[in-house]
């Protein structure tokens, strides 16, 4: 069993995460890493129909080649040293990232430098688990961001 | 072209059209006359249609132009119409022909429960910054469906004669769509104003329904809901309505589908898009502003968003959704199908950038707001100019500019129809007229919107005549046109896939640096001996933030650059955009 798609039915990303916490914090959530450090968790997008709206399944697989193309991981091997700023080349050493991407597809300088803003949320693309990143004040961003403005937030801050 | 042009000028355009002297290329895609828009309105009975008016329905019938409710009236349909029927032929509207309105279809109140300003502060800041019109647009919900649609009724009508209606003030409110975005929806003002939005909005927003989240049934109630307002035209209740698509690429949650779906199912009502969102303050850098995307474009897709869409379609770049800001894009993409479909530029106003009032204690919780509909007057703070705040004042930077016939609800709502309009920020330029004529030739030409139908091998040029900026915008700086660009790409007809979002063929064609040109400058380009169909488009910039489009530099060499996720200064990447105009040979 290389790909197992463990559940379904979390309205977004962010609760679809919190499931593997919970689960991993004792709680009976039904997601788990099955134990093994190499093994990457990824959300998926189910798409909505008539019966049921838009939903967010986890999938772990033991390689991203297992995974469905635009799988977006958060947990990978080496996702935990992903914090605060680096070079694009030692993302790319220190996890199994394998390509960072600016958002025209070109392949970024590895001199350039990434804040990971302690987030880091790479997607597959082409077997490889690829991070498209974003201009930032000082080098580059990974594209998704921490802290989106939800819908109609009040931005009465 | 002997048959009469004899239908009234219901629209009460005081000025008389010289007709007959014309042959039919020169015949301008004009606003369907009355005649023209029963013909194509199939609310009206054939036999209510004057025998000429239905000869023509039945030949568009007959062309498969129009369906079951007018459906893919697209270039094709209303120039063949409009050749067919003469149009209304003026030599009177080009250059001076038309009012440019300025105005913002996209504008909050303290009826919404994430804004917090009185009507009367949205207008008067709007008439102070130069606003001709402005339609007021309150989020749809359950406390606007129930109180705030009808209580901010008084203060619209009050605040239109608190400036001798010299400010044009439409209600409308911000609908969610079933299955999408946000959307403006407004009607012309009139004694059913409010009951129809009023019947709109518990009717058909995703909110107030529960029909918000994407599936092909909640796709249909959205279709549904511009056919009530196409009704509620036909059937004498309201003059007017129109829709546009809000902050369109921001979630990736409009379909290409669904946007022509809208289109296609009431094209008189569904006229566009914001090519610009607002929230233009929200790039602005921390400490000084809220730091966050341009236009609060800092979202991921989620399980509603279109799979095809990629990453980079939800940042702006120049301050301009993707969509409108790709050349070769989606927007493109519709335009080369012959699609009427427009964009505008509007504020998004709910909380101003450095305002320093805040919403009345006791009246400003989610409680009071949902007994009231509405929170508390704004009061005085205490705590200084608010710098987390990302929008600016309507008319304080975004503007589109109408081309109406004279200053009234009716020709503003009949320019946006038509597509007369080009969009600017900062104030960018000061005056903008844009033809389509035969090559040299003094002929009036074609306006923005307009259809083209011409003959084979007729030679025709684009003649675009800029006034540059003299004054300051309200940053205090006059802002300087640097370059302009002409995009050209060709009609290819209906896609076969309805999610299709690129025009391969589109690409930048021209450039002017304009930058030490004179204020007053007139740019010709030579659009060649007319072949097949196409259109062209105008973009302009202050020149200070370019890169290479998405399409790659051989599509658009010198675009706008993706905007900088907390650093986005928008006072220092300034744009204008025209809506399109289209050559069709016969």
């Amino acid at each position: 069993m290389r790909t197992t798609t463990l559940r379904g039915g979390w309205a977004d990303t962010r609760a679809a995460e919190h499931a593997l916490a919970r689960s991993e914090a004792g709680h009976d959530d039904g997601v788990s890493l099955l134990g093994d450090p190499a093994v990457g968790a990824y959300t998926v997008f189910v798409p909505g129909d008539d019966d049921s709206p838009p939903q967010v399944a986890v999938v772990v697989a033991a390689s991203p080649k297992d995974a469905p193309a635009g799988a977006r991981a958060f947990r990978f091997p080496g996702h935990e040293t992903l914090v605060g700023a680096m070079t694009v080349g030692e993302l790319l050493e220190r996890s199994s990232i394998g390509r960072v991407l600016d958002l025209t597809g070109a392949p970024v300088d590895p001199r350039t430098s990434v804040d990971t803003q302690d987030f880091v949320r790479p997607t597959v693309q082409d077997g490889v688990l690829t991070l498209v990143v974003r201009p930032g004040v000082h080098g580059v961003l990974p594209f998704e961001q921490p802290h989106p403005t939800p819908c109609c937030a009040d931005h009465d801050g | 072209m002997s048959h009469g042009h004899s239908h009234p000028h219901s629209h009460g355009d005081a000025r008389p059209h010289a007709h007959g002297e014309h042959d039919h290329e020169h015949a301008p895609a004009e606003p369907l006359s009355d005649e023209q828009r029963a013909v194509l309105d199939l609310g009206v009975a054939d036999s209510d249609l004057p025998p000429a008016g239905l000869a023509r329905r039945n030949i568009l019938r007959t062309a498969g132009i129009l369906g079951a409710s007018a459906a893919g009236a697209s270039v094709f349909g209303v120039g063949q119409a409009a050749a067919a029927d003469g149009a209304e032929r003026s030599r009177r509207a080009p250059r001076n022909g038309y009012l440019w309105l300025a105005g913002d279809h996209h504008i909050h109140t303290q009826y919404s429960s994430d804004a917090m300003y009185r009507v009367v502060d949205q207008v008067q800041h709007a008439h102070a910054y130069g606003l001709d019109w402005m339609v007021i647009t309150d989020h749809g919900s359950v406390a606007h469906a129930k109180l705030g649609v009808e209580k901010v009724n008084p203060d619209i009508r009050a605040a239109r004669e608190a400036f001798d209606n010299e400010m044009l003030v439409f209600q409308g409110l911000e609908w969610n769509i079933p299955a999408a975005e946000h959307g403006t929806v407004f009607v012309h003002p009139g004694a059913n104003e409010v009951a129809v939005l009023r019947e709109f909005e518990n009717s058909f927003d995703g909110s107030v329904n529960g029909t918000g989240s994407s599936s092909p049934a909640n796709e249909q109630q959205a279709l549904l809901g511009l056919d009530f307002l196409a009704t509620s035209i036909t059937s004498g209740r309201i003059a007017d309505a129109a829709f546009f698509a809000n902050h369109p690429a921001r979630k990736g949650i409009d379909s290409p589908h669904e946007i022509r779906g809208w289109r296609d199912r009431q094209p008189r009502i569904a006229l566009g898009m914001e090519g610009a969102p607002g929230h233009q303050a929200a790039g602005i850098p921390k400490p000084y502003g809220p730091g966050s995307g341009r236009g609060y474009y800092d979202n991921s897709p989620s399980a509603a968003s279109f799979p095809g869409y990629p990453l980079a379609s939800y940042i702006t770049y120049g301050g301009f959704d993707w969509m409108t800001s790709t050349v070769g894009g989606l927007w493109d993409s519709l335009l080369s199908e012959g699609k009427t479909w427009w964009i505008t530029a509007n504020s998004d106003s709910h909380t101003i950038y450095l305002d320093d009032a805040v919403r009345p204690p006791g009246a400003d919780t989610s409680a009071y707001f949902a007994e009231n509909g509405r929170y508390g007057d704004p009061v005085h703070g205490s705590a200084g100019g608010n710098v987390n705040n990302g929008d600016f004042w309507p008319g304080f930077y975004s503007r589109t500019h109408v081309g109406a016939r004279k200053a009234t609800y009716a020709a503003v709502l009949e320019g946006l129809r038509a597509g007369r309009m080009w969009v600017d920020h900062g104030r960018l330029l000061a005056g903008l007229e844009v033809r389509v004529r035969e090559r040299g030739t003094r002929d009036p030409g074609h306006p923005l919107g307009s259809v083209v139908p011409v003959g084979k091998g007729k030679r025709l040029e684009l003649v675009v005549a800029i006034t540059k900026q003299t004054l300051p915008n309200w940053a205090q700086v006059v802002p300087h046109l640097a370059k302009v660009d002409v995009i050209r790409g060709a009609v290819t007809g209906p896609a076969s896939d309805r999610d299709t979002f690129s025009a391969p063929g589109t690409r930048v064609v021209k450039s002017w640096d304009v930058s030490s040109s004179p204020t007053a400058v007139t740019l010709t380009h030579d659009l060649g001996a007319v072949d097949d169909g196409f259109y062209v488009r105008l973009r302009g910039s202050d020149g200070r933030r370019l890169a290479p489009g998405l399409g790659g530099a051989s599509v658009d060499p010198a675009g706008p650059a993706a905007d900088v996720i907390g650093d986005a200064d928008p006072w220092n990447d300034l744009w204008f955009y025209t809506n399109p105009i289209w050559v069709l040979p016969r």
